[in-house]
This record gives C-alpha cells, sequence and structure tokens, in this order.
C-alpha cells in the first residue's frame, strides 16, 4: 500500500503540446439540457497532420446511447470521437468493445460529463463566456515566453478552470489554472523552431459547461 | 545401610565391599531430619552398579544422595549354584542420621557458559582414590561429603555439554570451591561416525487437517525472513506470495482479508507492521506459528480463508534471561524475570528506524519529503503456574505511521494504524482427562488514511474476543471431545471524506454500529484403533445493533486412518462462513440488510508418509465458493493490497458472486543434526464469478504455482549458512486496451481490456544469509548477515500505467537488499 501510494507520487505528465488528433472540447449549448432534447454540441477537434480529421459525437446514459437526443438519467455523457482514416463506432451500445480493439494512436476519444436540467425552463447550468483582455502579438520569438489574459463570465457561481494548448511549445500550467476574478493570465512558451502555431484557452466551470478561445501565431 | 533381599535367583548374594557414604543434605542436617531411602540396584557379574533406582523414600530430600551414593558402590558378585558369578537385582536401604552425617570436604555450582543457566541436575564424577558421584541440585550446586584428603580429579559428564575436568585437592581442615562453566554442545558438533539425519517433522495429538506448525528454533535462521515468525510461515505450500512481500498472507487462492489470525485462539487485529517488515509480536514469547491453510477444526470461524494461530509458550523460564537485538530496520529489547519459582514477568519493545535509513533514498526522486514507515510495539507478559492452573496475562501495543510530506510542508498523504490489547487466559487441568480453558482479548484498535488536501478516512474498532473451551483427550478410550463458546463482541465506527475507489466521485460516509457474536461449537472424536473419525458444529450468529441478524451453521467432518505408526491418510470436508461487512448491511449507508453470510464448502484429502529422513505431506484441496458478497466496488475501503483496477461493478451489494478453488500443495521436509531443509510446492487455480450469468474470471490473486526451497546447513564453530529460493506465477490483471479523455477533469481515463486477462512476470528471488555465534562466560552474541535478491531480479509487483494510459509502468519489489544485525543475550 505505501509503495503504491509512492508510486502513484509520480511526477504528472499533461500534455499542453497537440502533437496528435485531439477532441480538445466538447461544448454543449445549452451546457445542461433535458433529457429528450438535441443540444447542440461542438466539437473542437485538432490534428497537426490532417486538417478535415473525422468526427463523431454520441450521448450515453448506462448503455443507452443515442447520436442526438439526450437520454434519460439524473447525469449523461457525452462522448466526442476523431481519428484519422478511421470508422466510426458503429452501433453505439458497443462502443466500449470497439474501443477495445483499436490501436492507440491515430484517433481520440473525449468524454464530458453532462448534469440534466428538470426542465427547459429550469436550466441548472450555463456555459462560461471566454473573452480576451489582452492583446497578442502576431509574430514572437523563438522561446519567447506570451502572457494571455482573459476574463471570464459565468451565471453561476462556480470555480472555473483554464487549461492551454497548443500545437507548439507548451502552457506553463499543464493542470489548469484557477479563474480569478477580473483577469486571469496563462503564460505559453514558444518553440525553438519556426512556424506557424495554434493557440487554445479552455475555461472549464466544473458542471459540464465550457467556452473556447483560439488564435493562430507565428513563430520566427 | 540395610541390606534386605535379593530379587535375583542366586545361591550367593551379592555383598557389599566398599562405598562412599551418602552425602547429608544440608538442609536436612540443618533441621535434623532423618530417614531412609530404599534402592532398587542392577548389579552386574563383577559386582559395579549399573543402574539404580528409587523403589521408596521416607523423605524425597534423601533420594538424590543415595543414588549418587549408591553408583559408586561396589559388591561382591551374585553366583549361580555352580559358583559362576552372575548379574543381580537388589534391593538396598540407605538410612540417614543426623549423627553419622559425613562432613563435605568440596562443593561448587554450575552455569552453563553463555546463559549462566544453573545446570540442574548435571552429574559429576570425582575420581580418585574411589569414585563418587553427586548430582547438581535445581540451582546448580553440588557436594562431595565423606572424601578423603588427596588429590582428586572432577570430571562434568553431561550430555550435551562440553566435558570438563578440574584437578582438586581435598584437605581435612578445608571445604575445597569449584565453579565449572561448561558450554553447551550444538547437536552439529558432537563428533559422530555419521551425519545422522533425525526426522522433527513433529505429529502433535488431535492434529489440524492440513496444519502445518513451525518452532521458533526452526525458523529463527531462515534467510530472507530475519527470524520473524510469521513470515517463515509465507514459505509454506498452500501460501501464495502477495506483492511486495507486504506479508499479508493469501491462503489456498483466497483474498488477505478472508484469513484471520490468532494468539492462542483469541484473535488479532493484525499481525504485521506496515510493509510486512516484521510481526507485532516478540517471537520469543511464542512456541510455535500454527497455519491451518483449511478444513480446520469449528475452533475456528468467520473466515473462508486460512488461519495462523500464534501459540504462546506457557512453561516458565528455567532461568531469567534477556537480549538487545539491532539491525537495519529495527532495534530489540527483550528482559525475562523470575518471581519466585511458579511466577515470571517479561517486556519486550521495539523500535524502528527504518524511516532514518530509508527516507533519503525515497524522497531523492522527487519534490514530496517521504517519512518511511515508523512502527514500534510492546508487549508485557505475567505468566503464573500454581495448583488452580495457569494464568497468563499480557498487555500488547503497536503503533505503525507513514508520512509523505509535500514540497509545502504539509502533509501530503498520512497512514496510520495502531492497537492496544489487554489479554488474560486461563487454562487448568479439571481432572479425569478434561481441561478447561478461559481466554480473552480486548481493546482498541484503529486506523487512519489521510491524504492531501482534504481526504480523510478512519476506522475504530473497540472490540472483546472470548473463548471459553472445554476438552478432554482420548485417556486411553475411544472418545475425546472439544467443546466451548467463541465470543466476538464491541463497536466498529468509521468516518470517511475522500474520492470513491476508481475516481467514481467522493464518499461522505459516517457511522457507528455494535455487533456481537456468540458462537458455540461442539466437536466430538472418535478411535478405533487406526481409524479416527472427529465431527464438529459451530453456529454463528451475526447480530448488529441496527436491525441487521444473520445466522450461519457450519458442520465440519475429519476422518484419519493411520495404517502405520509413519503413514496417515486423511480426508476432510466442511462448510465456513463469513459475514458481510457492516457497511455493507446497513441501509443507510446504501447497504443491502438481506445480505447474508459468504459460504465455503471446503474439502480435502492428505497423505503424510515418513520415508526415511524424509517427512512427506501431500494434500489434494478444493472449495466452492458462494453468496459472495458482490457490488460497490466504487465504495472506499481500506486495502490490504493494491486497489481494484478495471471496470468496476458499481451495481449494489448482493450475495451473486461465486468461486471454485481447486489445488494441490506438497511438503518435503527433513532436518538432520547440521541440514534443515524443505520443499514447499503448491499448483492451484481460484476463479471467480461475480454476478449470476456473468462469465467466470480468474481470482486477482490467483498464482497457479509457487515452489519455494530452503535449506540452512550448521558449520563448525557457531558458524551457519543458509539460502532459500522462490519461483511464483505473477497475478492477473486487466490491462488497458485503450483510453478516453475526460475533458471535465482534463485526465485519461482508462478502456479496460478482459478482466484479468493478463498476467505478471513470473517472480523469482534467491536470498542468502549466514550466522557466526560467539559465547562467553556470561552471555552470547550472535551477528548475521542476510542478502535478499542476491541476483538483483527486478520482479513485477504491479502494473501501473503512464498518464495517457500509452505504456504499462511495472512497479517492481525489492532490489537486492542487504541486511545485517547483531543480538547480545543473557
Amino acid at each position: 500500500m505505501i509503495l503504491l501510494l509512492l508510486a502513484c507520487m509520480d511526477g504528472p505528465n499533461p500534455l499542453t503540446t497537440i502533437t496528435d488528433v485531439r477532441v480538445l472540447n466538447l461544448r454543449v449549448e445549452p451546457a445542461s439540457p433535458v433529457a429528450g432534447e438535441r443540444p447542440q454540441v461542438e466539437l473542437l477537434v485538432v490534428d497537426p497532420d490532417d486538417p478535415s480529421p473525422s468526427s463523431w459525437t454520441w450521448w450515453c446514459a448506462q448503455d443507452t446511447c443515442d447520436e442526438e437526443v439526450v437520454p434519460e438519467g439524473q447525469a449523461v455523457t457525452v462522448f466526442g470521437f476523431a481519428c484519422t482514416d478511421c470508422e466510426g463506432p458503429g452501433p453505439l451500445p458497443a462502443w466500449r468493445s470497439w474501443m477495445q480493439e483499436l490501436p492507440f494512436e491515430d484517433h481520440n476519444l473525449a468524454q464530458r460529463i453532462v448534469p440534466l436540467s428538470p426542465s427547459a425552463q429550469a436550466r441548472i447550468n450555463t456555459n462560461p463566456v471566454l473573452a480576451l483582455s489582452s492583446e497578442l502579438p502576431g509574430t514572437v520569438a523563438p522561446e519567447e515566453a506570451v502572457e494571455i489574459g482573459f476574463s471570464v463570465e459565468d451565471a453561476e457561481v462556480l470555480e472555473p478552470r483554464a487549461y492551454g494548448y497548443a500545437t507548439a511549445g507548451g502552457f506553463s500550467s499543464a493542470e489548469g489554472q484557477p479563474v480569478e476574478e477580473g483577469a486571469t493570465t496563462l503564460t505559453w512558451t514558444a518553440p525553438e523552431e519556426p512556424g506557424e502555431v495554434q493557440l487554445y484557452v479552455i475555461v472549464e466551470d466544473g458542471l459540464g459547461g465550457s467556452d473556447v478561445w483560439s488564435a493562430a501565431l507565428t513563430v520566427e | 545401610m540395610l541390606f534386605l533381599s535379593a530379587l535375583a535367583l542366586a545361591a550367593q548374594l551379592p555383598e557389599l565391599t566398599s562405598g562412599p557414604a551418602p552425602l547429608y543434605p544440608p538442609d536436612a542436617l540443618e533441621e535434623g531430619r532423618s530417614g531412609a531411602v530404599l534402592l532398587r540396584l542392577q548389579i552386574d557379574a563383577e559386582g559395579r552398579v549399573q543402574a539404580a533406582s528409587v523403589e521408596d523414600t521416607e523423605d524425597p530430600i534423601f533420594s538424590t544422595p543415595a543414588l549418587d551414593a549408591a553408583r559408586a558402590f561396589r559388591f561382591s558378585p551374585a553366583r549361580d549354584d555352580a559358583g559362576e558369578a552372575v548379574p543381580a537385582e537388589i534391593l538396598w536401604r540407605v538410612r540417614f542420621e543426623p549423627t553419622a552425617a559425613p562432613v563435605v570436604r568440596l562443593e561448587g555450582d554450575i552455569r552453563v557458559a553463555g546463559t549462566r543457566q544453573p545446570g540442574a541436575g548435571f552429574l559429576l564424577a570425582l575420581e580418585g582414590p574411589e569414585e563418587r558421584f553427586a548430582t547438581a541440585d535445581e540451582d546448580g550446586r553440588f557436594r562431595f561429603a565423606g572424601v578423603e584428603p588427596g588429590p582428586w580429579t572432577l570430571r562434568l559428564v553431561e550430555p550435551g555439554y562440553e566435558a570438563l575436568t578440574a584437578p582438586v585437592t581435598i584437605t581435612a581442615d578445608k571445604v575445597a570451591t569449584v565453579r565449572l562453566q561448561p558450554k553447551e554442545v550444538r547437536p552439529w558438533e558432537v563428533e559422530e561416525e555419521a551425519d545422522e539425519v533425525v526426522v522433527v517433522y513433529e505429529r502433535p495429538p488431535a492434529v489440524e487437517v492440513s496444519e502445518r506448525a513451525l518452532s521458533t528454533e526452526q525458523i529463527a535462521y531462515l534467510p530472507g525472513t530475519g527470524g520473524d515468525l510469521v513470515k517463515a510461515v509465507q514459505n509454506l505450500p498452500g501460501v501464495a506470495r502477495p506483492a511486495f512481500g507486504i506479508g499479508q498472507l493469501l491462503i489456498r487462492g483466497t483474498a488477505p482479508e478472508d484469513s484471520a489470525y490468532y494468539l492462542d485462539g483469541t484473535r488479532l487485529p493484525a499481525v504485521f507492521h506496515f510493509a510486512g517488515l516484521s510481526t507485532v509480536l516478540n517471537g520469543d514469547i511464542l512456541d510455535e506459528v500454527a497455519l491451518l491453510s483449511g478444513n480446520y477444526s469449528v475452533r475456528y470461524g468467520r473466515t473462508l480463508g486460512g488461519i495462523v494461530d500464534l501459540r504462546v509458550d506457557s512453561a516458565l523460564p528455567e532461568r531469567s534471561s534477556g537480549y538487545i537485538s539491532v539491525d537495519l530496520l529495527q532495534a530489540t529489547a527483550f528482559v525475562e524475570q523470575k518471581i519466585g519459582k511458579k511466577t515470571s514477568l517479561s517486556v519486550s519493545g521495539r523500535r524502528s528506524y527504518i524511516d532514518s535509513v530509508l527516507s533519503p533514498v525515497l524522497s531523492s526522486g522527487g519534490g514530496a519529503t517521504v517519512r518511511a514507515p515508523r512502527y514500534y510495539d510492546l508487549q508485557a507478559r505475567l505468566l503464573h503456574h500454581s495448583d488452580q492452573g495457569v494464568i497468563d496475562a499480557a498487555f500488547l501495543l503497536s503503533d505503525d505511521a507513514f508520512r509523505v510530506i509535500g514540497e509545502d510542508g504539509e502533509d501530503a498523504i498520512g497512514l496510520q494504524d495502531r492497537f492496544q490489547k489487554g489479554r488474560i487466559r486461563w487454562t487448568h487441568d479439571l481432572g479425569a482427562g478434561w481441561k478447561g480453558e478461559v481466554g480473552m482479548i480486548a481493546g482498541p484498535q484503529s486506523r487512519g488514511f489521510q491524504i492531501a488536501p482534504n481526504g480523510m478516512a478512519l476506522e475504530r474498532t473497540t472490540a472483546v474476543n472470548g473463548r471459553f473451551e472445554l476438552t478432554r483427550g482420548y485417556q486411553g478410550s475411544w472418545f475425546s471431545l472439544r467443546t466451548g463458546l467463541d465470543l466476538y463482541t464491541g463497536s466498529f465506527a468509521w468516518s470517511y471524506d475522500v474520492d470513491s475507489t476508481g475516481g467514481l466521485g467522493r464518499t461522505e460516509e459516517k457511522g457507528s454500529v455494535w455487533f456481537t457474536s456468540p458462537s458455540p461449537y461442539f466437536e466430538p472424536s472418535v478411535r478405533f484403533g487406526a481409524f479416527e473419525l472427529t465431527g464438529g458444529l459451530r453456529v454463528d450468529p451475526w447480530i448488529l445493533d441496527q436491525g441487521y441478524t444473520a445466522l450461519a451453521v457450519d458442520p465440519r467432518f475429519v476422518g484419519r486412518i493411520r495404517p502405520t505408526p509413519t503413514t496417515t491418510f486423511e480426508a476432510a470436508v466442511g462448510q465456513f462462513s463469513q459475514f458481510p461487512g457492516e457497511r455493507q448491511v446497513i441501509e443507510s449507508q446504501g447497504g443491502d440488510p438481506d445480505l447474508g453470510a459468504q459460504r465455503s464448502l471446503q474439502s480435502s484429502v492428505g497423505l503424510e508418509q515418513e520415508i526415511g529422513p524424509l517427512a512427506v505431506d501431500v494434500t489434494v484441496f478444493g472449495s466452492l465458493l458462494s453468496n459472495l458478497v458482490v457490488g460497490r466496488e466504487d465504495a472506499f475501503r481500506f486495502f490490504s493490497g493494491p486497489p481494484p483496477v478495471g471496470p468496476l461493478d458499481t451495481g449494489a451489494y448482493a450475495n451473486e458472486g461465486t468461486g471454485r478453488i481447486v489445488g494441490v500443495e506438497a511438503l518435503v521436509k527433513l532436518q538432520s543434526r547440521r541440514t534443515l531443509a524443505w520443499l514447499s510446492a503448491t499448483y492451484s487455480r481460484s476463479t471467480r464469478t461475480k454476478r449470476e450469468g456473468s462469465e467466470r474470471e480468474l481470482f486477482e490473486y490467483d498464482q497457479p504455482l509457487v515452489l519455494t526451497a530452503l535449506l540452512t546447513y550448521q558449520l563448525p564453530k557457531g558458524w551457519r549458512l543458509g539460502s532459500r529460493v522462490r519461483f511464483g506465477s505473477g497475478n492477473p490483471y486487466t490491462p488497458v486496451a485503450n483510453r478516453s479523455y475526460d475533458l471535465t477533469t482534463r485526465s485519461w481515463r482508462p478502456i479496460y481490456g478482459e478482466v484479468d486477462s493478463a498476467r505478471l512476470p513470473p517472480f523469482f528471488a534467491w536470498d542468502i544469509r549466514i550466522d557466526k555465534e560467539f559465547t562467553f562466560k556470561n552471555w552470547r552474541f550472535t551477528g548475521y548477515l542476510d542478502v535478499q535478491n542476491v541476483t538483483n531480479q527486478q520482479n513485477v509487483d504491479i502494473i501501473s500505467w503512464s498518464e495517457d494510459f500509452s505504456e504499462e509502468e511495472p512497479i517492481t519489489g525489492l532490489p537486492i537488499l542487504p541486511a545485517f544485525g547483531f543480538k547480545g543475550a543473557w
């Protein structure tokens, strides 16, 4: 037990640099749907090697799954799947066994647990709104640190966290940073090699709500 | 002295020609006591006394001096009708009158070198113009009286001790004094014509089926165990290897929590300190450790797995003694003091300092500071023998702690495990073959778990375990009986505020419950010639104050045939029951009050055979498990091993699990004067089904093949070598087939493959040990070097994964680990 705990203390290895196809976010609108609704699901997929990867989304509650309609349940899970040159999950209830057969590379499955509202008039959560509060340079030097300032508005009294991702370079905080009242800053460090870089900042409100900001920079 | 009669049919009876006057016991002389002793003497054809025994005595104080004197008597031989000298047996009366007491000319005492133990009963010969004998009393004192002045030679001829010879000069006006300090001669130091093999595979009467007992002498020097009694049990067949060598016992395909530990029949809450580094009791108060793998007596219950019974030595010590022991991990002190002739008091304490040794090493890899396990234990024991029986009272304390301090200086992880127990046991010979026993162990035990920033779990059990037992041996008849009551009662309180297992939310629970289980048992045995049959019945009620009641009735049968003194066939079948945990049956805690006892129908067939120097024990066993409690694998619990991985069954609790365990285990063992060796092998398979209709899966602790070969060899001059080789199949585990990214927590989640469809690599380890003992006049010194995993094998204990679950990251067990220690005993 003791040694197991020690083993669990190995340093985390968060991926802030996107090197393979990744589902970076699933934004559901409304953030807290009602069972039977067909909410809008915005899937953010990033693949440095493929500008248009294939993607699918679906909803599940236990073994009941549907591509568009939110099933019954206290909380449901929305899945997003993206891949390069591959087939979709097929019959949805069998998605887990289908995933067991896939190799680890060239695809990405992501999930988000979403609480359901009792009715359309009584939504229990809304998505936060992220706004950039600082101006970014269009060009940066290799290994230059860039501060990205932003503010977040959230109707509910929650404790949102912000996460940064990039197609090159890396963010200083890999485990998310608490969003502070007013302005919050994430620091991104440019890579050694010059080139185009896409940056992403994602805010999670902890209750299934999210928002995304994205911009492109050039490293010279 | 009065010659009475000759029993031999001889024409001429022996006549005394010479012989010393017996020593007059000083106490008898001082008190003016007189008396007579009637001796039976066997006299050879040359008139020498070959054997002497006491036929009758008026006062026992005179018996030994009379025998000592008689050994030096010389007779004229008995003769038959033809005048030939023949052996004879006669009765001879020796009379003691204070007025005729001879004067003591030589006195002294005997103390064994190293231990200073009195040489009670040691025989001495005084050789000179004639030969005289004396026997040392219980304090090791001896005297020779009526010895003629002049040069003599004193010779100590006690078997098992080095022969000593001392010249002494007897004068008419002084009493010569001598102190003899013979060294104990170990069996392997006796020069024999051959290394005679002596089988020491004891078979005590009324032995349990599949009971294997290890005495302290047998295991004190086993490599890899550090002389720890209970760790040595891990070398026996039927016991699989736990991860990290954490000391937990996996007995016959069951989980650690399915087995129980007892101290002379009353239950102990724990038997190992953290990480299995040491047993919580000092082995010096124990006589032996018995492993009962299965099909054991109805004396034990409420368990599906095996039993380990630590059996205390209830004999009074022959002398006061003690020792101090220091090794790489801990320091131990033990003192045992005789108080009068019927009472002894012993105190033992142990404190680890592995935290000081290992913490810098463990902390070097990261920012956190690891406080390696720190433990201490204490035992104080009072043992009293009287006509009313034996009273054994003890206080036991054990305290373990483990901390990891984060970079911010606050505790990141903390574990604590402790108990304080009072124990009293009374045993009494009631006469007519009946023996009575009343035992009780009571006190609190607690364990806590803290993980930053806000995880905390506490459990506290305050329990009384009592045993009231009557036994009657066969006493030459065909019937024997054991009956009694095994009482377990107390309270269990818990408070959890932690993440649930498998990252499935959070557990916030708090509660307490009283429990009671008064379990009567009845076990008669009948014996007809070579056949013996034992039938037992045990009734276990399990009553909680929150309205839960369950009952288990366990019948058990054992049959034995002993066609020859060296062969025993055994067959047994019986039911064993284990109740669900308290939280599993309390409705307000998400439990199911309709849950019943989990059951195991155990059967076994065995053969014990002595073949010359070898003792061979082979047992085929099988268990059918039913009513196993399944579900709520996400609920928090303290784990005795790695927490479960793989898809968790988070459904409601239910008695739907089943299991099947089959196997064969063998033990081949021999011990000679120089050598102790055994080979133990177990081949088994343990499977489970979780829910009705679900597929049969390998049990998480299934280890099909476990082999242990062990050898210790004693060399001259106090050297001893030992070696142990172990091989075991790896545990099954559930592989990760793929992964999913949880966007809310921004962390990876595994998608597991088939349950337990992969297996860890086999385990292999070779351990060696070297001991050297030095004996001085008043104390003994022992040093040892114990090297575990000599080949530095990287044995995989569990599988971990990288953070994104893309790669397996095996966690390996102990690397090569040399340890040394010293012990000074007096």
